[in-house]
């Protein structure tokens, strides 16, 4: 998941260094309008579409959280 | 119950009566009315053994918790004044406001008090989530509320005001409580609501979801910030909490409407969506309103300085999609009024008495004179008019209708310009849900919001066609998200440092 970890730190919030399992909705790290990039550079990334219904604080609230949700996707071929 | 006289009285009222009734929830979690007076009057021991006194305020900075209520009820209930910060606020505006302020204490939760930990020493510091001495006897906390009187300050608002200095905008315990009743009533609130607090503390929108709530024995359903953030979390939450009254900025709405997955949720619970803080885009209003088929709809209208006090009602049939929704009639115990003339004029400012109006601006009796005039009207009454600085008319059925700021009316190459009716066009256009006008260096900008493929040449010819051409804006950038405040409004200030940067969609 290191693309996803970069683009989080180096386009997302500007260089600054965030644990895989931190809280990023939580502590106000990420805002709406960053999940939104988050969820396009995904799609691109990783080939899979990401529906609105499974932009959920659960799937996005950490880079680890994002990992599973990306695998499982991957997974079933969405 | 007897007749309330301070914000604080509803709590003590349900604490009593009903100790049981949820008074809070948040994720899941629920706080009784009995816990909630049990917490308060705790605090409230605690900031006294601080050294807090009557009239001294009390910055409240943390994002919206149980602990957070607690603590304003503390706070109000020994006759301090309450400033909720913006938790996201940069540390040098904070500084302003409380420089602005000068507060005795800040009450806040863990990683908030650390930030602020080596300035402004002389403040007492509460960590909100810290276990606390036990209290002094409850008297002490009793025999400082029976000292207050109900013309004392409860809160004070900050607001940063056109020219960059913050306006501290103060309420009474009779003010915040006439606002708070008039409310509870409009909406019928009762036990069995479930009132959403989606509204930030610092944004005058909470006085609703807390202290009206609270009147009506109601439940306050806390949303935390990170389901603000996330539509179709926020969906979820609205439905699980079976959330009955839900009360917002548009744009929370319009997120929802987007990005909720609204398909997949139940939203048959709700019976009253109530929106304000800035106009509502017809279209997207008509896209919700198809998911919450029980729900009446209500435009809430007001400044900081008044509190909401007028309120346009609409059942699902008076939803068109495209007519500009009203802003209706004033509220009980609201007397609106068009312009200073002896008759009303036709079109013109639109001025407030009521109770419900702040007591002034804090410290600033210059300003606050200047927001006030004395006028008699028809019926021979004199009373003290708010200027809201908001142009409004009447239509036919006698509604208020909202035509914009006086400030944001405009001479441009000696045309007079009205900037929020050129976003009523661009926002009218094909695909487009929301738009936003700024001018800058004599030229108009305007920025719209709308899906990725938005035909910008397209929305160009609309414009030329449905706008005299000097009121075409010289640009129009079509974006994702229109950059927002931390309390939901567009912010056009924001929009106005973009202007050519963004490369057109």
């Amino acid at each position: 998941m290191a693309p996803l970890k970069h683009y989080i730190q180096d386009s997302l919030l500007g260089g600054k260094t965030v644990e895989d399992s931190e809280n990023l909705l939580l502590t106000g790290v990420l805002d709406s309008l960053a999940v939104m990039s988050l969820v396009a550079f995904i799609e691109q990334t990783y080939d899979i579409a990401v529906p609105f219904e499974d932009v959920i604080i659960e799937n996005f609230m950490a880079i680890d959280a994002m990992g599973h949700y990306i695998r499982t996707r991957q997974q079933s071929g969405g | 119950m007897q007749e309330p006289a301070f914000l604080d009285d509803a709590l003590t009222h349900w604490a009593a009566t009903s100790p049981d009734a949820t008074a809070l929830h948040f994720v899941g979690a629920a706080t009784s009315y009995g816990a909630l007076e049990k917490a308060a009057d705790h605090l409230a021991a605690h900031l006294i053994s601080l050294g807090v006194s009557r009239g001294d305020r009390v910055v409240v900075y943390a994002a919206k918790s149980p602990n957070v209520i607690a603590a304003v009820y503390a706070i109000i209930r020994i006759g301090a004044i309450y400033v909720p910060l913006d938790p996201s606020a940069p540390q040098e505006r904070l500084n302003t406001l409380i420089a602005a302020t000068t507060p005795a204490a800040l009450m806040a939760d863990p990683a908030r008090v650390t930030l602020l930990a080596t300035q402004h020493t002389s403040m007492k510091r509460v960590n909100l989530e810290s276990e606390l001495p036990e209290p002094a006897s409850p008297d002490v906390v009793r025999a400082r509320a029976l000292e207050r009187s109900s013309d004392d300050p409860a809160y004070i608002l900050m607001t940063s005001g056109s020219t960059g200095t913050p306006k501290g905008i103060c309420h009474t315990h009779k003010s915040g409580l006439a606002y708070a009743k008039m409310a509870a009533k409009r909406c019928d609130l009762t036990q069995t609501d479930r009132v959403s607090h989606h509204t930030p503390l610092h944004f005058d929108m909470s006085i609703f979801d807390v202290f009206s709530t609270a009147l009506a024995g109601a439940m306050c359903v806390i949303i935390p910030e990170m389901y603000a953030k996330i539509p179709a979390s926020l969906a979820k939450l609205v439905q699980d909490a079976r959330i009955t009254v839900w009360y917002s900025v548009p744009y929370a709405l319009i997120q929802m409407t987007e990005r909720g997955a609204l398909d997949t949720r139940d939203f048959s619970a709700l019976r009253i969506i109530m929106l304000a803080g800035e106009r509502i885009p017809p279209a997207a209003l008509k896209t919700f309103s198809h998911h919450a088929p029980n729900a009446t709809f209500l435009n809430a209208y007001g400044p900081t300085e008044t509190n909401h006090c007028t309120t346009a009602t609409f059942t699902h049939d008076a939803l068109d999609g495209i007519t500009p929704l009203s802003i209706g009639r004033p509220d009980d115990g609201v007397i609106a009024r068009i312009g200073e003339g002896f008759l009303e004029d036709e079109t013109g400012e639109l001025l407030i008495a009521s109770e419900q109006v702040m007591r002034g601006y804090w410290n600033d009796p210059v300003r606050t004179d200047a927001t006030f005039t004395i006028l008699t009207s028809a019926d021979g009454e004199t009373r003290k008019y708010y200027r809201t600085g908001d142009l409004v008319s009447r239509d036919k059925a006698g509604n208020l209708v909202l035509l914009g700021r006086m400030d944001r009316q405009i001479k441009l190459r000696g045309y007079r310009i009205e900037l929020d009716e050129i976003e009523h066009v661009l926002g009218r256009a094909p695909n487009v849900t929301e738009a936003a006008v700024i001018v800058k260096d004599d030229a108009l900008y305007g920025f719209v919001c709308g899906p990725a493929d938005l035909d910008i040449t397209a929305l160009n010819a609309y414009a030329a066609a449905h706008l005299p051409a000097y009121a075409v804006p010289a640009c129009i950038t079509g974006l994702t998200q229109l950059d927002r405040t931390s309390t939901g409004k567009i912010d056009r200030n924001a929009l106005a440092t973009r202007r050519h940067d963004i490369a057109t969609a």
